[in-house]
């Protein structure tokens, strides 16, 4: 058995900063009405590409959701990640003083860090070498600034880890706070991601023969691959009893999570490590298949992607598929922030009473096999009571977390 | 209310350490017993780097350990953590059964990945005749889990698979994080360390910054080590080199780093079950960082009375090694230990920021 | 020597250098047969990489559908004559 305490979790505070908007019910609203946050990329020149949209957070004015962080200190992807954690506890609805008195920390994920400041300074090298660099943008460049950014904005003192397992960091996130918070380690935690849109990962995925030109459509026979999007996304956590003791409103329980690695390429999944990780977070939730009442897939949209996630799905559940639908295809790709934006929805799933969609899908891939609901157009009114969140990176980096409704 | 117990030890049985020193503990001890370093072969690296004082790890040969197949796409932020991998595992004796391998993970500390392969990758979009004429196989390099994901894959080690990016404390918090996964079950052991290249990107950043003193250097490095329970480690008949005790991180020192570092020792100190007059020798990671030394080592003694009679400084040896800095002042410990030299039993490694992360690794020399 | 086979070397020669280069390779270690994949280590990201640098440096795009017969450089030759080919015809 392992050593500590073990508490129920919660969560309690929601927060998302997104291209379908800023705030959880503002976010999880458009989600199920199957809105679309892809528009014409605007924070670089994309007119060299052939593929100009991406899942961009226009809207974003941090100065009006940061009550600490100086703007001006810090790189797009923090300033994500502060807003989002400020929301969630404002969510939260508990005295920010009491979070910040007590044992509370952050762990936020991130695929590319900060990746714009990181351009912004690769452009400083090519107009006029590195002794140009500008030692005030230098100093955002670290992706560690991402979660410290967390705790400077909330006041908080524990651990603030910017976990960097690339697309599936949000949900290692998830699983480390939860262990915290289960463990009495910590009394309050942060979790989330944070990314930016940029030329790089732009070009490295058009180069993968990985993006859509302009919409994505996971689990669609014609799906052509990923957009690359942005935004931020928190979660607050704090133990179950104490929530209840204050009345809180309940989200979601965490029930336990699975994390492995394929060990074997850089970029191709393998579905029997996938399917090895939904196992693994199966036995640490203390549950089983068909108890499993809806998926929030990867889902990016990759006939690859998509093929190999529904296989390794099929390889734990059989042929009693439950619905698996994909957020992706509203907001694109936003990387470390993906799986985060996955449990979010899940969250608000659990507690609404809904299944997201997928949008965009005109016919469910037959190649994927029978049995495959993929939520197509808009949300579904349901009640399910324990859901799945699935995160894949490169790397072979998979992490699965495991949600159940609050009772 | 938060519990506060104490942890259960863990231990290392295997430890991979690549520095300007050299490759392994004996050059690192010899380092500190005072033979000089060598002067950088920058030439290795390749690119302009800034008129300071460098410190590169000398003659990299990463064939010798890994091959040669596929390892030119590597950057060297993976070669080094591929070779101080390859160390650690075969300081183990025993190769790691397959079994085994997949109840094996991989946790590795870093700034930013390898800041020169994004750097790089990025710089493509904006040189070329257009801006996605990038190249593919380079892709992953500039991603931050490429190092960690890599290990895994030349090792087939298949448990959690996490990359910390938490600045100047990643070492320490790598730690904290590969504590968690073993000691709840997620894994029996995993290759825990951090590492940080010397490139021309980060040595412009920080002589542009004026961090540094004018004596310090920029260095680099890895080390990574094999932890596992030591009930594991007696069953598989592995020795252990070193007790890792409580491990304590964050943002402590956001508004004072003296008051917040001496309430991270304490609390690391109590969490191990150690009274502060055990402590021994304490290494301290903050050397050649202008401010952030002194305050450093005033945090250490508001904790301690005063600092323990054997202090460390393994910056002073390797350079400033950023993110690599903790993992590196653990090899700096057990080499001290290998070298037979008389520190005592119980050390502190503290590690502090300048964005106010602080962190505390209590570490205890095993019973002969 | 004829115009066609003074193009067939240097095409020849020109890949050489790219495969060479991708692939990470000795001068020598390639030969017309030699496979990439179970003799060079090659991947499907390196594949990638020799379809754009033969786009950048030869001028004949080699569409993804083409990349399973990508298989050597006898191979890679012909898919590079057929769509040098193929382009000239459009033109």
């Amino acid at each position: 058995m392992p050593e500590g305490a073990s508490r129920r979790v919660a969560v309690t505070g929601l927060g998302a900063v997104s291209s379908l908007g800023t705030g959880a019910h503002t976010f999880a609203q458009a989600i199920r009405e199957g809105r679309s946050g892809v528009s014409p990329i605007r924070s670089f020149d994309a007119s060299g590409f052939p593929y100009t949209f991406a899942g961009e957070v226009h809207d974003f004015e941090p100065e009006r959701l940061l009550r600490r962080l100086r703007i001006d200190e810090w790189g797009r992807s923090s300033l994500f990640a502060a807003s989002a954690a400020r929301l969630a506890l404002m969510d939260a609805d508990i005295d920010p003083g009491q979070v910040s008195a007590a044992r509370a920390g952050s762990a936020m994920g991130t695929t590319l860090g900060e990746s714009a400041v990181i351009e912004a300074l690769t452009s400083q090298w090519v107009h006029g070498g590195l002794k140009d660099l500008d030692p005030a943008l230098v100093r955002q460049a670290p992706a560690g600034r991402i979660a410290t950014a967390v705790n400077a904005e909330l006041g908080l003192t524990g651990e603030a880890h910017t976990i960097a397992t690339a697309c599936s960091a949000s949900n290692y996130t998830l699983g480390y706070a939860y262990d915290m918070v289960r463990t009495g380690e910590a009394e309050f935690m942060i979790s989330g991601g944070a990314d930016s849109v940029n030329r790089w990962e732009h070009a490295g995925f058009y180069r993968l023969g990985a993006l859509a030109e302009s919409v994505c459509r996971p689990f669609d026979t014609h799906r052509s691959g990923i957009l690359t999007a942005e935004g931020g996304v928190a979660l607050f956590l704090e133990p179950f009893e104490g929530a209840v003791a204050r009345g809180a409103r309940i989200y979601a329980e965490v029930l336990g999570y699975g994390v492995n690695c394929d060990a074997r390429h850089p970029v191709a999944p393998d579905p029997t490590s996938i399917a090895e990780c939904i196992r693994a977070a199966h036995r640490n939730a203390g549950v089983r298949p068909e108890d499993i009442d809806y998926i929030c897939a990867h889902g990016t949209g990759t006939p690859t992607n998509d093929a190999t996630e529904v296989k390794a799905v099929r390889e734990v559940f059989g042929d009693a598929l439950p619905p698996i639908s994909s957020i992706k295809s509203m907001i694109g790709h936003t990387m470390g922030a993906a799986s985060g934006f996955g449990a979010l929805i899940c969250c608000m799933a659990l507690h609404d009473g809904f299944l997201p969609p997928t949008a965009n899908v005109t016919e469910t891939d037959p190649a994927l096999g029978s049995g495959v609901d993929c939520v197509p157009g808009t949300g579904r009114a349901a009640s399910p009571r324990i859901v799945q969140n699935h995160g894949f990176a490169f790397g072979g980096n998979n992490a699965i977390t495991i949600l159940g409704r609050a009772a | 209310m938060t519990t506060v117990t104490t942890v259960a030890p863990l231990v290392i049985t295997g430890c991979g350490v690549v520095s300007p020193a050299g490759v392994g503990l004996e050059p690192l001890a010899a380092a500190v017993s005072g033979t000089g370093r060598e002067e950088a072969d920058l030439a290795a690296i390749g690119g302009e780097f800034p008129p300071m004082p460098l410190a590169a790890t000398p003659d990299l040969r990463p064939e010798e350990y890994l091959g040669r197949k596929g390892i030119r796409s590597l950057d060297r932020t993976t070669q080094l953590a591929l070779v101080a991998s390859n160390r650690a595992l075969a300081g183990l004796g025993a190769p790691l059964a397959d079994r085994d391998r997949a109840r094996t993970g991989v946790v590795i500390g870093t700034s930013t990945g390898s800041i020169r392969s994004s750097s790089e990758f990025s710089r493509e979009t904006l040189v070329r005749e257009k801006p996605y004429l990038v190249r593919a196989s380079f892709f992953p390099n500039s991603v931050m889990n490429f190092c960690a994901s890599q290990i895994a894959i030349w090792n087939a080690l298949r448990g959690v698979n996490a990359t910390i990016a938490d600045g100047r404390v990643s070492g320490l918090a790598a730690v904290r994080y590969a504590r968690n996964a073993i000691v709840q079950g997620h894994v029996d052991r995993a290759l825990v360390g951090a590492v940080e290249e010397l490139c021309p990107q980060s040595a412009w950043a920080w002589y542009l910054s004026g961090a540094l003193t004018p004596a310090a250097a920029v260095g680099e490095g890895a080390a990574v080590f094999v932890v596992e329970t030591s009930e594991g480690a007696a069953a598989a008949g592995r020795a252990p080199l070193a007790e890792l005790l409580a491990c304590e991180v964050g943002t402590l020192g956001m508004s004072d780093v003296r008051r917040g570092l001496t309430v991270c020792v304490e609390r690391a100190l109590r969490r191990s079950g150690v009274p502060a007059e055990a402590v021994t020798a304490v290494s301290l990671s903050a050397t050649g960082l202008r401010g952030l030394g002194p305050a450093e080592e005033d945090g250490v003694r508001g904790a301690l009375g005063d600092l323990p009679p054997h202090r460390m400084r393994t910056a002073a040896l390797v350079g400033e090694s950023f993110s690599a800095s903790g993992a590196l002042q653990i090899a700096g410990l057990l080499a001290e230990w290998r070298a037979g030299a008389a520190i005592g039993p119980v050390a502190l490694v503290t590690s502090v920021g300048d964005d106010g992360n602080i962190g505390c690794l209590v570490v205890r020399r095993p019973a002969l | 020597m004829s115009q066609a086979a003074t193009t067939r070397y240097e095409r020849l020669q020109q890949l050489r250098d790219i495969l060479t280069d991708v692939l990470d390779l000795e001068p020598g270690e390639l030969t017309e047969t030699s496979n990439f994949v179970n003799d060079h280590g090659a991947d499907s990201l390196l594949a990638i990489d020799i379809i754009a640098s033969i786009e950048r440096d030869m001028g004949v795009h080699i569409p993804s559908e083409a990349l399973p017969e990508m298989i050597n450089l006898n191979a890679v030759l012909g898919l590079v004559t057929r769509y040098a080919k193929e382009a000239d015809l459009d033109a």
